[in-house]
């Protein structure tokens, strides 16, 4: 398989991020995170549910009901104000962890 | 809402949640069929591995055991019935003797700070007189000189006829000084206890009404406050009922203040250092011992052989002592409680093995079961943890049954274990007695269990080949059958000659 595989732990914050200008369903969810890395990044579906539920148990996201382009009925994923702390405080981690491989890389 | 609750909630609206889930994933897969992508998976597994974010996976599996065990259970009834009925006697005796050895040992006295309170004691050793009574002379020495004590009263039993106007009864009267009650840290159930003013020379007698004396005598007359009785051919006027709570040391009907009896006002009580008749309870001081108070009252006494020489002979060692009330109550009865809770674990270890025998047995039938299962997929663990459920299940039904088996024979235990001690009338089914037993019914589960489960095959798929009539015996599970039997046989043998001996020195 091709599939370029998700950095572990990641896929939580990515999720997060494209939820944040506004609700999206999780097929649409999967999608956009192709489609923003340019389809170098492919979300499994087994773990972006699981990932949802857990994000629903913390009260990161709502779900609340819609329907979708192809006229389904289907739950839309919101963030929560809880999920934009979440949110803000993985990017920082993150960025602190990226800076550290990078100097790590660029000088050894 | 925090996190806790909404997991409450996720567990509570499961079959919603559930349905909504499979609705996104089916919408979900939908979309990628247009795209003609068709790599979602197992939904099942997924929507499976989902849910197990709502963190209540473990619960659904064991409700989806108990309910397989149940069914089992159902369809083989010889087995379930003997199993449940060897382990609830099992755990029936347990829990019968773990009342009583609560209710009698472990819980502590009905009285405000009980484990302040002590009982003293006078000892002549050297001729055999371990627990003498005070006199009055005595008692008012010790009242003056302790250092330990906060607080020291007098106790004595006697009967006396008590004529209310109807009929003549006989009562048992406990005789106390005016701050017994206090000392007990007990408050009036009706009326007042006594006070100073009632235990002095010519005051007017008085009497305190047990509970259960008021309420059996007088129906819980709610006036009784005032009545008047005659004993001793005086007047004594009724001023309070006790709390139902129970007496120690003695079950008595009234409680009447020294004053009021005409053997301990008399000249000779009141003045004869010899005339020991009287019990003496006491509390200690905060952060006073047991042991440090005992060397407080043998310091007094030391002084009294010296000072008295014709009421103490100087060879018999004369000197006081104290114990615990609550150790003093119990010292009787706490070996033989012992004894037989031991006796009795012994019986639901044989029981357990019992059972455990009788699973081993039907496990050889239930092989190949286990074996489809295995090849379906389901881990060892997840084996294991069936038949733990099953054996778990077992026995809880065993517990339930000896919970109604306790129940039934607690009053006979009760009569037996009041002829040692009157706490015997705390003992009751109480919270921790039912904790105990769903404690010991798990454990029950969990140690026949053991046996079955652990004795499955490593390898279960050889079972499944043997065909529909396997005859072969297995050697390793016969072994562990035979080690059964034999531990059996051990401790009953141990229990008879046990039991053989108790019947000696009990009855």
């Amino acid at each position: 398989m091709a599939k370029n595989e998700m950095i572990p732990g990641t896929l939580g914050m990515l999720v997060l991020r494209v939820l944040q200008p506004g609700a999206l369903h999780g097929y649409a969810i999967a999608q956009r995170i192709h489609t923003l890395s340019n389809d170098l990044l492919q979300v499994e579906e087994g773990s972006l549910y699981p990932a949802l539920q857990r994000m629903l148990i913390k009260g990161w996201v709502q779900a609340e009901w819609g329907v979708s382009e192809t006229n389904r009925k289907v739950r839309f994923y919101k963030l929560t104000a809880a999920g934009r702390k979440q949110l803000q405080s993985e990017m920082t981690d993150f960025d602190r962890v990226l800076q550290g491989i990078q100097a790590v890389l660029s000088k050894a | 809402m925090g996190e806790f609750f909404r997991r409450i909630y996720f567990l509570l609206n499961r079959s919603k949640l559930e349905h909504d889930l499979a609705t996104d994933m089916a919408a979900h897969r939908e979309m990628l069929g247009a795209e003609n992508r068709k790599d979602f998976g197992n939904p099942t597994l997924l929507a499976e591995q989902s849910r197990e974010a709502w963190g209540w996976g473990w619960l659904e599996r064991l409700l989806q055991d108990a309910r397989y065990a149940f069914r089992i259970l159902k369809k083989n009834p010889a087995f379930t019935l003997v199993a449940i009925l060897a382990l609830g006697l099992g755990i029936g005796a347990n829990t019968a003797l773990f009342s009583m050895v609560y209710g009698v040992l472990l819980k502590p006295l009905p009285y405000a700070q009980g484990q302040q309170l002590v009982v003293l004691r006078q000892v002549f050793p050297k001729v055999g007189a371990n627990n003498v009574g005070f006199s009055v002379k005595e008692i008012a020495d010790y009242r003056q000189q302790s250092r330990s004590l906060a607080q020291l009263e007098e106790y004595h039993q006697m009967s006396f006829i008590l004529l209310d106007g109807h009929e003549p009864s006989e009562v048992r009267t406990g005789v106390v000084s005016a701050h017994f009650f206090d000392l007990l840290g007990i408050h009036p159930f009706l009326g007042r206890f006594f006070a100073d003013s009632d235990d002095v020379p010519g005051a007017e007698a008085v009497l305190v009404l047990s509970n259960e004396y008021w309420r059996q005598h007088y129906g819980g007359d709610p006036n009784i406050v005032g009545r008047r009785f005659r004993m001793n051919d005086r007047v004594h006027t009724v001023i309070g009922v006790l709390p139902p709570v129970p007496q120690y040391p003695r079950e008595n009907d009234v409680y009447m203040t020294t004053i009021a009896c005409p053997s301990r006002s008399s000249n000779d009580m009141k003045t004869m250092r010899n005339h020991h008749m009287m019990r003496v309870f006491a509390r200690l001081k905060p952060g006073e011992t047991v042991q440090s108070g005992i060397t407080d009252v043998s310091t007094i006494a030391s002084r009294f052989p010296q000072a008295f020489p014709d009421s103490y002979p100087q060879d018999a060692g004369f000197t006081a002592s104290m114990d615990s009330l609550h150790a003093q109550l119990t010292q009787d009865v706490r070996p033989k409680l012992l004894i037989l809770l031991g006796a009795s674990g012994l019986v639901l270890l044989i029981a357990c093995a019992n059972v455990a025998n009788l699973a081993l047995a039907r496990m050889m039938r239930r092989e190949q079961e286990l074996a489809v299962r295995a090849a379906l997929g389901a881990s060892r663990g997840r084996l294991i943890r069936q038949l733990l459920t099953e054996s778990t299940l077992l026995s809880l039904g065993g517990g339930l049954l000896g919970l109604f088996l306790a129940s039934q024979c607690l009053t006979l235990l009760v009569s037996f274990v009041a002829r040692f001690t009157t706490r015997a009338g705390e003992v009751s089914i109480s919270t921790p007695v039912l904790l105990f037993t769903l404690g010991l019914s798990l454990l029950t589960g969990i140690v026949f269990g053991a046996a079955p489960a652990f004795s499955q095959r490593a390898s279960l798929v050889n079972s499944l080949k043997e065909g529909s009539n396997s005859a072969t015996v297995r050697v390793d599970g016969n072994r562990v059958r035979n080690l059964l039997a034999m531990g059996q046989v051990a401790i009953s043998f141990m229990l008879l000659i046990g039991a053989g001996l108790m019947i000696r020195s009990f009855i």
